[in-house]
């Protein structure tokens, strides 16, 4: 440091400090409504607290055995792994085909890609006032078109498989436009010289796909499934409004149930516990998937 | 890879069919806001006709009542565009350029916090909102009074994890930037807020544009907060109206179905226009999203 002059150490004085009073509120922000917050979760999910209006009491970690213990909180979090799971495959597989479609020459290429974006950028909370509209029971839409089919109408909501099925499908509709824009962005971002090598090599059309297109799309993947293992454990929102957790609470899944304990019932012990159960659960998919699947695929 | 005609038009319609699912909903919501309430309970079609069509559900939206749902949409839009993108913008290129001790330290804050689940902060954010200190009523300790809970403030401050996003995909594009243009503009005397200002936010215009825009759709669309935070409809947005309407559907009761399709093909029209418009830089900004991130 001895060799660092006067005015150079007070130059990068003088930067840390511009560094700061810009950084710094703009931290004490996330410190505040970020930070804190995930510490009043830890916190309560080691209390029993009910209702705000009274005072949280240390219980351990009983709110933990809790759920562990009772079959209710394990299966919702089993149906927030099993739809959540159902809906990010068919997302992330469907959005590759739509990718691998979209990805020809042709000339209303544009204008594809822009009208399945659409429904990404309505309100969950606007868009699935339609589903409910279809599916109303007597004089639904659907109902109506199965009927003039010759079939049977059906009571959508007292079927465990139909509720899960519009979930998924509501949900397909809305994400899986922008999830076949980014592979797409990944199917472009390869080197086209590396098909033209291949089929000089002899490769048929299985043969670029299995050895130049998928390795190209590594990259990309991961930040697919990424993202999408992280909103498939978050999905929550369209159960409240197309199912509201039925029939009978089977499409309940873990984050529902999480607003409802803190929110409806306020139970705020049991839903700290729960969304420090689900995001632990979150964070180990992820990690797992790092693990196994990206290290493996630069090592190999 | 030459594809037969056959083929091609096979493609081309399955293309199209996907494309019309896309856009079925949004025909829907607006042919069904046009019905007097009576008729729609029976429509019974795919795509309904009405016999008589009313307006009133559309205008009714226009009422002063309505107003402050519209105006409060707007500005919350707004402040969250700016103060967004403006963080992601500063933070950015802080991070990116500035040499000060902590740097790194700040960095990995942001990689960390963009990938903590919203889960963890959904009900304790609205547990400090209730009992934060020396607001709404409350004391010291948090406890007396409602907090922010209702009160339209609320709105304003939050800021969750997925906000942060932006900040890591600003720094990964000025690290993109060779520094000759801020060596240049310095040689020439320019100060470094001059610099920003002058010279580095016209060249980042691009991802600018896509951060400012994801963020305005993204602060329209979001029925959650205003849904869990305040119950006034003078302190609501309208799509956080449109959400009170919907949850209220699958209870039983009176249903308005005209009025919600009403509303909510007007809650979706800013989004739609600013998205036809501005399509390049928010498809674009998705896909980098993907490649860079």
């Amino acid at each position: 440091m001895a060799r660092v002059k006067p005015a150079a150490s007070a130059v990068r004085k003088k930067e840390a400090l511009l560094a700061y009073s810009i950084i710094g509120p703009i931290y004490l922000w996330f410190l505040v409504l970020i930070i804190v917050p995930i510490g009043i979760g830890i916190f309560i999910s080691f209390t029993e607290w009910n209702g705000l209006a009274s005072h949280p009491t240390w219980v351990g970690l009983h709110n933990y055995s809790t759920f562990f213990s009772s079959p209710d909180y394990l299966l919702s979090l089993w149906r927030q792994i099993w739809i959540g799971g159902l809906g990010f495959v068919a997302n992330t597989v469907i959005a590759l085909v739509l990718a691998l479609m979209l990805n020809v020459p042709m000339k209303l290429r544009g204008l594809f890609r822009s009208t399945f974006f659409v429904p990404s950028i309505s309100s969950v909370a606007t868009t699935t006032a339609v589903v409910i509209a279809l599916l109303n029971p007597q004089s639904g839409p659907l109902n109506r078109a199965l009927q003039s089919l010759g079939m049977e109408p059906v009571v959508w909501s007292y079927s465990t498989f139909w509720m899960v099925f519009w979930i998924t499908a509501y949900n397909l509709w809305r994400s899986v436009g922008p999830t076949a824009i980014v592979w797409l962005a990944g199917l472009q971002s390869i080197d086209p010289t590396l098909y033209e090598a291949a089929r000089i090599d002899g490769a048929n059309r299985l043969q670029l796909i299995r050895y130049v297109t998928l390795p190209g799309l590594r990259p990309i993947a991961s930040y697919i499934v990424i993202t999408g293992l992280i909103g498939s454990m978050q999905m929550w929102d369209s159960v409240m409004f197309l199912s509201r957790g039925g029939p009978v609470g089977h499409t309940d899944v873990l984050m529902y149930r999480i607003y409802r304990d803190g929110l409806e019932s306020f139970n705020m012990g049991m839903s700290g516990a729960s969304s420090m159960v689900l995001g632990a659960v979150t964070l180990l998919l992820t990690f797992v998937y790092i693990q196994f699947f990206v290290r493996r695929q630069e090592n190999a | 890879m030459k594809m037969t005609l056959f083929l091609k038009t096979l493609w081309l319609l399955l293309l199209i069919a996907i494309a019309l699912i896309m856009i079925y909903p949004f025909v829907f919501a607006f042919i069904a806001g046009l019905f007097p309430k009576d008729d729609f309970t029976n429509i019974g079609s795919m795509l309904p006709i009405p016999k008589r069509v009313v307006t009133d559900w559309y205008v009714g939206l226009f009422e002063p009542a309505m107003l402050r749902p519209f105006f409060n949409t707007f500005f919350r839009t707004a402040w969250y565009t700016l103060a967004v993108t403006g963080m992601a913008f500063l933070v950015g290129y802080v991070l990116e350029r500035l040499r000060f001790p902590g740097r790194s330290f700040f960095f990995f804050f942001i990689i960390v916090i963009q990938m903590v689940p919203g889960v963890l902060t959904l009900i304790p954010t609205y547990i400090l909102m209730a009992k934060i200190p020396f607001l709404g009523g409350n004391d010291w300790l948090g406890t007396g009074g409602h907090g922010l809970i209702n009160n339209p403030l609320v709105l304003y401050v939050l800021i969750g994890p997925a906000n942060i996003v932006w900040i890591y995909l600003f720094r990964q594009s000025i690290s993109a930037l060779p520094r000759d243009f801020e060596e240049a503009a310095s040689i020439d005397g320019s100060g470094f807020y001059r610099t920003l200002f002058t010279v580095i936010l016209p060249i980042q215009l691009p991802i600018i544009a896509t951060i400012a825009l994801n963020t305005a759709i993204g602060t329209w669309n979001d029925w959650l907060n205003p849904f869990m935070y305040v119950n006034k409809l003078e302190y609501t947005t309208l799509t956080g109206y449109v959400g009170l309407l919907v949850s209220a559907l699958s209870k039983f009761g009176d249903r308005n179905y005209p009025l919600i399709f009403a509303a909510s093909t007007v809650a979706t029209l800013p989004p739609l226009i600013i998205f036809l418009f501005m399509q390049k830089y928010i498809v674009q900004g998705f896909a980098n999203a993907g490649i860079k991130g």
